[in-house]
């Protein structure tokens, strides 16, 4: 909207429909929730914020550097290759069946590794905008999954090549990878709910996030195949990032995961959700006090 | 308009070490009030109780001591801390204008950062890139907006800064010390470029340590102490010009 002013020589830019705002902080949880629910909507509307930043934040990554957007695919391709050689043969498995397996299961691994060790830093690493602006607190979640997503994007080249080269075939299940995708997104925007608020409060909690994670690198089966664990299967059950991997890595391969792993994926969601809006609700207006 | 009641707002310090304070509880020059919450917790009262209410056309000055809780009541009104207790009421688009260089990538062009620091105050972009030639004339920075910001000098990026931020409409302004920025001869231009946007906003509420400047400015003038207003004076600026 322009603003011609009092002065021709130069307009004004109108800022966006600011809100009308009125709080009674004295609330229940009702409260809590519907501002939670509020700040959710309006951060997926003003999506110029996370899209533009998102993006933003990707090209910083290969500014200045040697193999500029190609790195990113590159890094990850090498250490693919690199770890499908070397455990195709400890496992004596055929290259054939093993690499794309793998190719896979890193990827995707990547993306939820990422989106939780950055959710940690979400917010403290956004401290200057929270301070200064209002904006919306989802908007930073939803910048970092993005990000995420396009670096994923990145990757996914390194998977197509591999199919390419080993001969995977694409059939029509294929596509349900997109809703197993769909699944590891919100997944990840949960947990980025759950994890900024909580690492805002206690500092120490990216650090313990970090050490599970690499731990639970080692017990989902990306490495390793699941049929080859044999005894204490209890390992593989109750380890939810084998259910949500599991659902972008089957389909691609060909194969739909069975309905068990649906549910348990869909379970799985369900709780990571409530339990991330319980926490983003009742801490979401604490967060800025925290910082 | 602005209507606030009974504002508080309380910082907790979750460091044990600070439970030393408790046993030293003293009246300090400076500073919000230091008390204990129901859980043996250190905390740091900003705002203790505040009440008031700007009409539209008020141009209000905050005074006080370091730490008496101006930037604190900007941030409030600008949405940043949600209250413990009390009410607050906000009509109309707020611009904040409490860090000047929030939103900045040193890495990233002045072009970019235009767009960046736009976005961040909550600017379309698709609405700012036409007007962005027209802040890159008015900041005068000719082909350094080309270069990454990590080559400019204090001054060009607080004159990048200035330029974009008064490039938004606002009908509420939140500015803490006056934006006084750059050379002798930018600073003519910039002061009447900040004059023309303050014109059209309805509500401006101003922090300063600069009393001169608030009686030349403000129309209502409150002093801020350890989170209290101790004093609200009626002004006429066109008495001080």
């Amino acid at each position: 909207m322009l603003n011609e002013g009092n002065n021709p020589n130069y307009s004004m830019v109108a800022v966006s429909p600011d809100h009308i705002y009125k709080r009674s902080p004295n609330a229940g949880y009702s409260e809590y929730l519907r501002l939670a629910v509020d700040d959710l909507v309006l951060a997926a509307r003003n999506y110029q914020f996370w899209f533009y930043l998102g993006w933003h934040d990707v090209k910083q990554r290969y500014r200045r550097s040697l193999l500029g957007p190609f790195w990113i695919t590159l890094s990850t391709g090498v250490l693919v290759v690199a770890l499908g050689v070397l455990y195709a043969s400890i496992f004596k498995q055929s290259i054939h069946d093993y690499m794309p397996f793998l190719a896979i299961g890193l990827v995707v691994w990547n993306l939820v590794l990422t989106s939780v060790t950055d959710s940690c830093m979400v917010f403290m690493s956004a401290e200057g905008a929270i301070k200064n602006v209002r904006l919306p607190l989802a908007s930073h979640i939803l910048r970092m999954v993005w990000r995420n997503l396009i670096i994923f994007a990145h990757n996914l080249v390194i998977i197509v090549a591999i199919m390419l080269y080993y001969d995977v075939p694409v059939k029509f299940e294929t596509l349900w990878a997109l809703a197993g995708l769909t699944i590891v997104t919100v997944n990840c925007l949960c947990v980025g709910m759950l994890l900024g608020v909580l690492s805002a409060r206690f500092r120490d909690v990216p650090q313990i996030v970090i050490n599970v994670m690499q731990m639970a690198f080692f017990l989902t089966p990306i490495i390793w195949k699941p049929d080859i664990l044999e005894s204490r299967r209890w390992l593989l059950e109750f380890n939810p990032f084998y259910y949500i991997i599991e659902l972008v890595r089957a389909p691609i391969l060909g194969q739909m995961p069975s309905p068990h792993i649906w549910g348990v994926a869909i379970l799985i969601s369900l709780a990571t959700a409530i339990l991330s809006m319980a926490f983003f609700s009742r801490f979401r207006a604490r967060v800025a006090y925290w910082l | 308009m602005i209507k606030a009641q009974n504002l508080v707002v309380e910082f907790p310090i979750y460091d044990p070490r600070h439970r030393s304070v408790r046993k030293t509880l003293i009246q300090t020059a400076t500073g919000g009030r230091l008390g204990q919450n129901g859980r043996n917790r250190v905390t740091i009262r900003s705002l203790d109780n505040v009440s008031f209410e700007f009409k539209d056309g008020d141009r209000v000055g905050l005074i006080g001591h370091n730490g008496s809780g101006k930037t604190t009541l900007l941030r409030v009104l600008c949405g940043v801390y949600e209250p413990i207790a009390g009410e607050l009421e906000v009509t109309g688009r707020v611009v904040p204008l409490l860090d000047i260089m929030m939103g900045f990538d040193h890495d990233a062009t002045g072009y970019e950062n235009i767009l960046l620091r736009g976005i961040m105050l909550g600017v379309d972009p698709q609405e700012l890139r036409p007007k962005i030639s027209e802040i890159a004339e008015f900041s005068g920075l000719g082909d350094y907006l080309n270069l990454p910001l990590r080559t400019y000098s204090t001054g060009m990026l607080l004159r990048l800064a200035f330029s974009v931020s008064t490039s938004i409409d606002a009908d509420i302004l939140l500015m803490d010390e006056w934006l006084s920025v750059g050379d002798a001869e930018f600073n003519k231009l910039a002061s009447a470029r900040l004059d023309a946007m303050i014109k059209k906003t309805s509500i401006l509420v101003l922090a300063s340590h600069d009393v001169g400047l608030i009686h030349k400015v403000c129309n209502v003038i409150i002093h801020l102490e350890h989170g209290r207003i101790i004093g609200c004076t009626l002004n006429d600026p066109k008495e001080n010009k």
